[in-house]
């Protein structure tokens, strides 16, 4: 029996369809076009270049800083967090005095404003009158003291890392507690009896049954990462001396500041490609990991 | 057992110190005075409420509150209605081509969004939007309904088409069965869609700053942000207006936390 006719069909998907394509798909797929063009942002005509922007883009030497500060946030940031998040995940399963309350903290940042999150942190790293210079000083570590963290182009990536890391390691936490609250007490138990000790447990049982909040987790950090245009627009807006620029700083500069959309839009079409490849790609390798229980 | 559960609590107090001690810079700066030297280490030696009356007025905070909220309202209601309506349709589509369609709206959950910013930019121009908080609403509606598509569509498959099929002999309308038996059933679903929307617009940083840039327009996040590049030295009056930028969240996550966290967790591991 069919509960809906093709016109109530119709109806019920209409408004999605429209407000999706109209403001969301059709502008980025129109990129598709845009990228090959001239296009100057100032209305909708542009003159057909060819490959020529994606030539430029290739020796552009701030599309290679985009591509490393890219692998930065997408490879290392996302092992640094998700080994802490995996392990606070793991301790604070267990029956703490307080656990609630603390989960509920370590998990705070994650619903902060990010505009907020990048004052605090400048403020903490800022020179001088900052929050780290000061306490490095009190602990007598004078050249630690000194550090411009977000001020100097070899450590301010690291430090944007860092409020990354600070931010969402909560939320990945709690994904992966949801994926253990999904593993059977009846396979410790009879671990137990076998007498493995914790750590073979650890690895032996809770981390191969953890790799699909793994999979979800991982997918989801990686493309938030590739995404990533807030946190550096609000502490370093690229700098200094472009050391921070990412996809997302760059497109945004090239569409708004220096009138190039037209070559922004091929490096949106670049990135697109890329994060789509590395999404298929982990669930693919991470799929192939997964064991049933 | 005893040495374990020891160094748990070593390991997590650690990790409290690290999430707190920035949250507690934030409080103890801005209560201390704006022309004297700052002491992040410590409590102020007097406490300079006054910072937040005046964060409020020189950051014209109460006009961005009320903007954020317009924003969040429309936004909200539209992304609901847009999705359940969608989520409907998909599941009961087959025979014409719903998994497309679905396929095409998970795209949104994909693809960066900036990558289409000039082109709406200029859409919402011709439209005469720009500047105005139903052009940023739909913009955000638009980006943000592949998740609660995707959710309700998820919920729908595990609603037993007996349940329609009898109301449908009983002579209901489509519509009929959809306003009265269907979405009094997605209450849970709901709840998760509102949490993860309402955030998300809340939050919405990226959005204003393209689409709206008449000064009177800004949303909280952007209006803190020129905050910043106007008086740019003052920290405590400075981190005042973001304590207060972060309070109406931080005071709603304090009485409902499990159920935001839930929400946020939920919608991202069935996502």
């Amino acid at each position: 029996m069919r509960i809906l006719n093709l016109k109530t069909f119709l109806l019920f998907l209409a408004p999605a369809l429209l407000l999706y394509s109209l403001f969301y798909a059709g502008p980025i797929i129109s990129g598709l076009y845009y990228g090959f063009t001239d296009w100057k942002g100032i209305s909708f005509s542009a003159n057909w270049i060819g490959l020529d922007n994606f030539k430029n883009v290739f020796s552009d030497p701030l599309f290679a800083t985009a591509l490393r500060n890219m692998f930065i946030l997408a490879v290392v940031v996302i092992a640094v967090q998700h080994a802490i998040s995996i392990f606070l995940a793991v301790l604070l399963d267990q029956k703490l005095r307080g656990v609630v309350w603390m989960r509920a903290v370590i998990f705070y940042p994650a619903i902060l404003n990010t505009v907020v999150i990048g004052y605090i942190w400048s403020y903490m790293y800022s020179p001088f009158v900052g929050f780290l210079p000061k306490f490095f000083e009190s602990l007598g570590l004078d050249t630690l003291a000194n550090i411009d963290w977000l001020g100097r182009p070899d450590t301010a990536i690291y430090a944007i890392s860092f409020v990354i890391i600070w931010q969402y390691t909560g939320y990945s936490m709690m994904i992966y507690m949801a994926g253990l609250q999904g593993i059977s007490s009846d396979i410790y138990e009879s671990a137990s009896i076998d007498g493995a000790n914790a750590r073979q447990k650890f690895f032996k049982i809770t981390l191969p049954l953890l790799v699909p909040a793994i999979t979800v987790n991982t997918v989801l950090s990686v493309i938030g990462n590739m995404k990533q245009f807030e946190h550096i627009w609000v502490m370093t807006q690229g700098g200094p001396a472009n050391s921070t620029q990412v996809f997302g700083t760059l497109i945004y500069q090239f569409a708004f500041k220096t009138s190039q959309p037209g070559y922004g839009t091929a490096m949106a079409i670049l990135l697109s490609i890329l994060i789509m490849l590395v999404t298929v790609s982990i669930i693919r390798v991470l799929g192939r990991w997964e064991v049933k229980q | 057992m005893r040495a374990a559960k020891v160094s748990s609590y070593g390991i997590v107090a650690v990790c409290l110190a690290v999430i707190l001690v920035p949250l507690f810079v934030l409080a103890t700066v801005s209560l201390q005075n704006a022309s004297g030297t700052l002491n992040p280490l410590a409590l102020p030696e007097t406490y300079h409420w006054s910072n937040y009356p005046k964060a409020i007025e020189v950051g014209r905070l109460v006009l961005y509150f009320t903007n954020s909220v317009t924003v969040l309202a429309v936004s909200l209601s539209a992304t609901l209605v847009c999705s359940i309506l969608a989520g409907y349709a998909l599941r009961h589509g087959r025979a014409w081509k719903a998994d497309w369609y679905f396929s095409y709206f998970l795209l949104g959950m994909i693809l960066p969004g900036f990558a289409g910013t000039i082109q709406s930019f200029l859409l919402l121009r011709e439209l005469s939007l720009l500047n105005t908080h139903l052009g940023l609403s739909i913009i955000q509606v638009a980006g943000g309904m592949a998740l609660p598509i995707f959710l309700y569509f998820q919920f729908f498959k595990t609603v037993p088409l007996e349940i329609e099929e009898a109301a449908m002999i009983d002579g209901c309308s489509p519509i009929r069965i959809f306003w009265q038996v269907v979405v009094p059933l997605t209450l849970p679903v709901t709840s998760t869609c509102i949490i993860v929307i309402a955030i998300n617009s809340w939050n919405d940083f990226f959005g204003p700053l393209v689409y709206l840039s008449s000064p009177d327009s800004r949303t909280l996040p952007i209006g803190l942000m020129f905050f910043k590049t106007q008086y740019s030295a003052n920290w405590p009056q400075l981190f005042a207006a973001s304590a207060l930028v972060a309070m109406p969240i931080t005071l709603l996550y304090m009485f409902v936390q499990r159920f935001i966290i839930k929400g946020l967790v939920g919608g991202a591991v069935k996502g």
